[in-house]
């Protein structure tokens, strides 16, 4: 909301200086967003005399000007058409900075004839487009006065954000208000005495909605104008208006915009002659349309709130008004609207055609409930004054919604609420000077908002006006009351693990990744998503239409990415949610890693390689880990999802649930993310890993046993597609109570090994516990082991 | 006698010439070996009278411990001496390189989380999660935003696709859903803070479609707009570090609270540069306020009985007030040099008592 200080000062009668202005004005809640004081930037430019302009001897279209600002007579050479002897014009001297062109003057040649300085359009004043030729000064301008003193623009542009609820600041009058309130001076009393019409209007506003739509109009005026002349405005609205950043139209129009940002109150001005019959509130029946005053053709959707005539729609209620009825230059008979419109109705039908106008900007925050009394009579007056001609007497349509209620306020709730004492006086005082009545006192206050202020509606909102007036700055920080002495944990057992993920993956070396929550469409179908259900309606762009369905897609485009700059080989993850459905219980959180060419820089010992499998594998398993998983009772199985490679990929499983799943990539998934491999990536499925099963912190009892473990090496012939898990497993079960531990070491094919078979060796420990092995026991579980993996793996002892 | 000297100072000479341990070998063998030199005067002592003898043995005994003592003396020198010579041999350039590791990071969201937990914590907040994608009714209806109310236009929001019902999930546009979620299961007294996954559909320099906010909800008795200020003035002046921080607050408008805040930390933009501080001139960080009635209502608490406050902020903005990160759009890029230069080490968890 922008307005200037003289135009505030319309409305407040203070002694302020601008600076004390704004600062209230932002702890009053409406935030200063900007001082635009062009008496500031304007200030080396002044009225000048030319005292003669000839032709340039060597170019046609330019005049060497003798200019006198007041401080002598210097030489400028000028391109304007108007430049002529003995006119008034803006001079810029040089060294000044012309804002239209973003220009800084210096003295200079131009076609071998001094130049210093320059003779100013408005458009290189930036106050307009119009660069048709300098700005031409009546006669009577004093020479060497600054301009913008001289044109009024010495008025500093005030500029401030207004929250939803605050429509009544959406006027001046009502910014005034708030000032007044707060201590600032004092509200000058608005003329909203009757202007007596002198006619019967002819034309009245026909309400014509179905019984239980009426509120979509609760009321409205008109009011008839003859004879009036649609010139230009008055020269001072003009200046407003253009201070604000309204282009003035004519004097009709612009006596509209100007009540609206004066008092906040939108008006409409239909030309009578061009209306066929008394124009009617009703709904719009799909398909009808009108072309707006912005130029576009809107068509309506059944039951948005329209004004027509008999030959069809042209005012969009409350939002924008049509061409075909609209005032121009030659209207002479004027019907103006001064109305009250439902706010939902407003928005929803502005939202739908996408139309946005500060009417209804106005009209969907809510107006004044009482605006059409007194807006046909403030209106009126500066009709006649400004147009002249005459005014009918005023029509209402409709009586009005009633706004008027009564809110309990308990001065105690004050200090309850906000933690500061505001004396009861005061409060009152604030409240009242707002607008609002005060009956009662103490704790049985009974207070009326005022018609303006539809936001207010409770308690809460009396409080916050009281306490806002009297400033925030003024209540005291308390820091809050501890409610134990050493603080308490804060992570729940699920929140504590994503954190501990985090900082385990990122210690073996891999880079914390954040990425979107959505992804391309064909990003997700890769990975199993892409259902309607998770499709957004309206994408920041297609390339994030859908929500991930995995993490992994993201990790692979970031990873290309990186690739194209200049890092083919990265370790990256992200822990975070995943999303199956749009049910809450569908989002789901995971641990996802990728690794992708080489594992390290070179190595002058050979030490670095392309990633493998073995590399997400050892990433899955050591993060489980960490998670207390029994990573012993982990089994592997080969079906991983589509996106990883059949044949070098798994999960990994406790019991049924799959709990981690890990590969090489699929080379189809690599060419759809044009990535060069290798590529490797877990998937840990945080919410499917089990929570340990402990309690408190105390860990079992530690058996230290005092024999030494041994160690015997076993090689056994398996059928090649026989993992060498299984024949570990059997081996550790060949006696549990023996056997501390398997390991596979060597897996080996090739010559010396039938087709179709394998060899696998495995290192076996035995741990006894009671006394040392003798040799017979150590043959003896050797036989076990053997035939353990016989029977479990069909493996035969290599000899 | 003089032969036994003689023999003496010629085994001993010959010890002191042997070059390396076979050398030496040869003397030890050739002065104590079965045909060694002592030995052969050794059996020579069985023809002599037994005053010569005696004499002679005892000088020969010397003699032998003599050659033994110097033997062992000059092995230690020449093993010592062949030690340093292999070593010298076996010297490497130790300049060159490491095996190479490759080192991870934290990304500064997760860090700026577990700063502020660190602090929260420390003021009793638990921290409590919602999802992420949210049906109208806890994005909006519940928090007091009425349909089509022109504040639900600020916000910007993401619709996924009508179910066959009509109705139409949102992405959550603030954690502020979470207040609800939590009012529903929980009785006050309620502490918690909210880090979270937000949305909106803005897409520029300063705004990313997907950013995180951290919410804060406090529920009880007594809370009011002085423990508001006192708990953000806790928070930001632990959370930057600056004990001297000021903070302003100013009217503003949310539907879901009642009063309202936005709040300022103090600042400095001279020269062009951000700094925090008190320095006279204002940034905006923050929205807060007095929790509405009718959203205490919505959640099935009795507004007559209990009241409190809620806040809310960036948590990028904040990690790129404190950290001196320019830029926001890479904070979702995951460009391997960005990740590097503005993440932390894993171990770096930040606690109070390591400081922040």
């Amino acid at each position: 909301m922008k307005f200037t200080l003289s135009w505030l000062k319309d409305h407040l009668e203070t002694d302020a200086s601008l600076q004390e202005i704004t600062d209230r004005l932002t702890m009053l809640g409406l935030e200063l967003e900007e001082v635009e004081d062009r008496a500031a930037a304007f200030a080396p430019f002044r009225v000048a005399h030319v005292v003669e302009a000839v032709q340039h001897p060597n170019a046609d279209r330019l005049r060497v000007c003798k200019v006198d600002a007041g401080d002598g007579v210097v030489q400028v050479v000028c391109g304007a058409p108007n430049a002529r002897t003995g006119m008034k014009g803006v001079f810029a001297p040089p060294g000044s900075y012309v804002p239209g062109t973003d220009l800084l003057l210096k003295p200079g040649k131009i076609r071998g004839e001094d130049s210093n300085g320059m003779l100013l359009s408005e458009r290189e004043l930036g106050l307009s487009d119009d660069h048709e030729g300098i700005i031409d000064l009546p006669d009577d301008a004093p020479v060497g006065q600054p301009y913008a003193a001289y044109a009024g623009l010495d008025d500093p542009i005030i500029d401030i954000a207004i929250t939803p609820d605050r429509a009544d600041c959406l006027g001046v009058r009502g910014i005034a208000r708030d000032l007044a309130a707060s201590g600032l001076g004092t509200l000058k009393p608005l003329d909203t005495a009757p202007v007596k019409g002198t006619f019967e209007s002819p034309l009245t506003f026909d309400v014509d909605l179905p019984a239980d739509q009426a509120h979509l109009c609760p009321a409205v005026a008109g009011r008839y104008f003859r004879g009036v002349k649609n010139g230009p405005a008055p020269a001072w609205m003009q200046e407003r208006l253009r201070a604000v950043g309204l282009r003035p139209i004519s004097a009709l129009v612009d006596i509209t915009n100007y009540m609206m940002l004066d008092l906040g109150r939108p008006l409409h001005a239909y030309d009578a002659g061009k209306l066929h019959g008394n124009p009617t509130i009703r709904l719009a029946r799909a398909g009808e349309s009108y072309l707006a005053l912005n130029g576009k053709e809107y068509t309506f959707e059944d039951g948005m709130l329209v004004i027509g005539d008999a030959n069809g729609v042209d005012d969009l209620a409350g939002i924008m008004g049509g061409e075909r009825t609209g005032v121009d230059d030659d209207t002479t008979d004027m019907f103006l609207e001064v109305a009250i419109f439902d706010e939902t109705s407003v928005a929803a039908t502005g939202r739908k055609l996408g139309v946005l106008s500060d009417a209804r900007y106005r009209f969907e925050r809510g107006l004044d409930q009482t605006g059409p009394w007194w807006g046909a009579e403030v209106a009126a007056r500066m009709v006649l004054e400004i147009c002249g001609g005459e005014a009918s007497e005023t029509v209402m349509t409709g009586t009005g919604r009633d706004w008027r209620r009564t809110l309990p306020l308990r001065h105690s709730r004050i200090k309850a609420l906000c933690g500061v004492e505001v004396a009861e006086a005061e409060a009152v005082r604030i409240l009242t000077t707002l607008g609002f009545e005060v009956e009662g006192s103490g704790e049985s206050m009974s207070v009326m908002p005022p018609p303006w202020r539809g936001d207010v509606e409770g308690e809460a909102d009396l409080v916050e006006e009281v306490v806002r007036v009297h400033g925030y700055d003024k209540i005291e920080p308390v820091s809050m009351e501890r409610t134990s002495v050493v603080g308490q944990p804060a992570l729940t057992a699920e929140q504590n693990r994503r954190r501990l993920a985090k900082r385990a993956l990122a210690g073996r070396g891999m880079m914390e990744a954040v990425t979107f929550s959505f992804l391309p469409a064909k990003h997700a179908e890769l990975f199993g998503g892409g259902a309607p259900s998770l499709r957004l309606v309206n994408p920041i762009s297609a390339d994030l239409d859908v929500m991930r369905p995995s993490i992994l897609p993201n990790l692979l485009a970031a990873a290309a990415r990186n690739a194209n700059v200049g890092h083919p080989d990265i370790a990256l993850f992200e822990v975070g949610p995943e999303y199956a459905g749009d049910r809450p219980e569908d989002q789901s959180q995971a641990a996802v890693g990728l690794r992708v060419g080489r594992t390290g820089p070179r190595d002058w010992r050979k030490a670095d390689r392309g990633v493998d499998l073995f590399d997400a594998k050892a990433d899955a398993l050591d993060l489980l880990e960490m998670l207390e998983t029994p990573v012993a009772n982990l089994q592997v199985s080969t079906d991983a999802p589509h996106w990883y490679h059949p044949g070098r990929s798994g999960c990994l499983r406790l019991g049924p649930k799959v709990l981690a799943r890990f590969g090489e990539l699929h080379p189809r998934i690599l060419a759809a993310f044009d990535l060069k491999g290798p590529a490797v990536a877990f998937e840990v499925l945080l919410d499917a890993v089990p929570m340990p099963k402990r309690k408190g912190p105390q860990r079992p009892l530690l058996e230290r046993i005092p024999f030494q473990p041994l160690a015997r090496d076993f090689a056994f012939v398996v059928a090649s597609d026989i993992p060498a898990d299984k024949v570990a497993r059997a081996a550790a079960g060949a006696d549990k109570a023996l056997i501390g531990g398997v390991h596979v070491f060597d897996e080996y094919t090739g010559p010396g090994l039938a087709e179709g078979s394998k060899s696998i060796a495995i290192e076996v420990t035995l741990q006894p516990r009671d006394a040392t092995l003798t040799d017979e026991q150590i043959e003896a579980v050797s036989a076990k082991i053997v035939a353990a993996v016989e029977k479990h793996a069909g493996g035969v002892l290599r000899g | 006698m003089t032969n036994v000297e003689a023999l003496e100072a010629e085994l001993l000479a010959e010890v002191e010439r042997a070059g390396d341990l076979d050398a030496l070998e040869q003397v030890r063998i050739s002065a104590l070996g079965k045909k060694g030199r002592i030995t052969a005067e050794m059996k020579t002592l069985g023809g002599l009278d037994p005053e010569t003898r005696k004499e002679t043995g005892q000088a020969l005994n010397r003699v032998k411990d003599a050659v033994a003592g110097a033997l062992d003396a000059r092995k230690t020198e020449l093993a010592s001496a062949a030690l340093d010579a292999r070593l010298l041999a076996e010297r490497v350039d130790v300049s060159l390189p490491v095996r190479p590791e490759i080192r991870g990071r934290i990304h500064p969201i997760t860090q700026t989380i577990d700063e502020l937990t660190a602090i929260f914590a420390e003021m009793g907040f638990v921290v409590a999660e919602g999802p992420d994608i949210e049906s109208d009714y806890y994005n909006f209806e519940a928090l007091n935003f009425p349909p089509d109310h022109p504040a639900r236009q600020d916000h910007d929001t993401f619709y996924l696709t009508p179910d066959e019902a009509g109705e139409r999930k949102v992405l959550r546009t603030h954690t502020s859903p979470v207040q609800i979620r939590t009012m529903e299961k929980q009785t006050p007294p309620i502490r918690i803070i909210v880090p979270g996954r937000t949305f909106r559909s803005d897409h520029d320099a300063t705004h990313s479609p997907m950013f995180h906010q951290v919410e804060g909800l406090v529920i009880d008795k007594t809370s009011h707009m002085g423990h508001l200020k006192g708990c953000l003035t806790d928070f930001c002046r632990a959370f930057f570090g600056i004990d001297d921080l000021p903070l302003r607050f100013r009217p503003s408008y949310f539907p879901f609270t009642e009063p309202s805040a936005e709040v300022d930390i103090g600042c400095s933009r001279s020269g062009g540069e951000l700094k925090i501080g008190n320095h006279g001139d204002w940034l905006e960080i923050l929205g807060s306020g007095m929790v509405h009635p009718n959203v205490l209502r919505y959640a099935g608490i009795d507004p007559t009985e209990y009241q409190g406050f809620a806040f809310g902020m960036g948590i990028e903005r904040i990690a790129m007030l404190k950290y001196g990160i320019p830029d926001l759009r890479p904070f979702y890029d995951s460009d391997l040099r960005w990740m590097r230069h503005y993440g932390f080490v894993p171990l770096a968890q930040p606690t109070i008592a390591g400081g922040l």
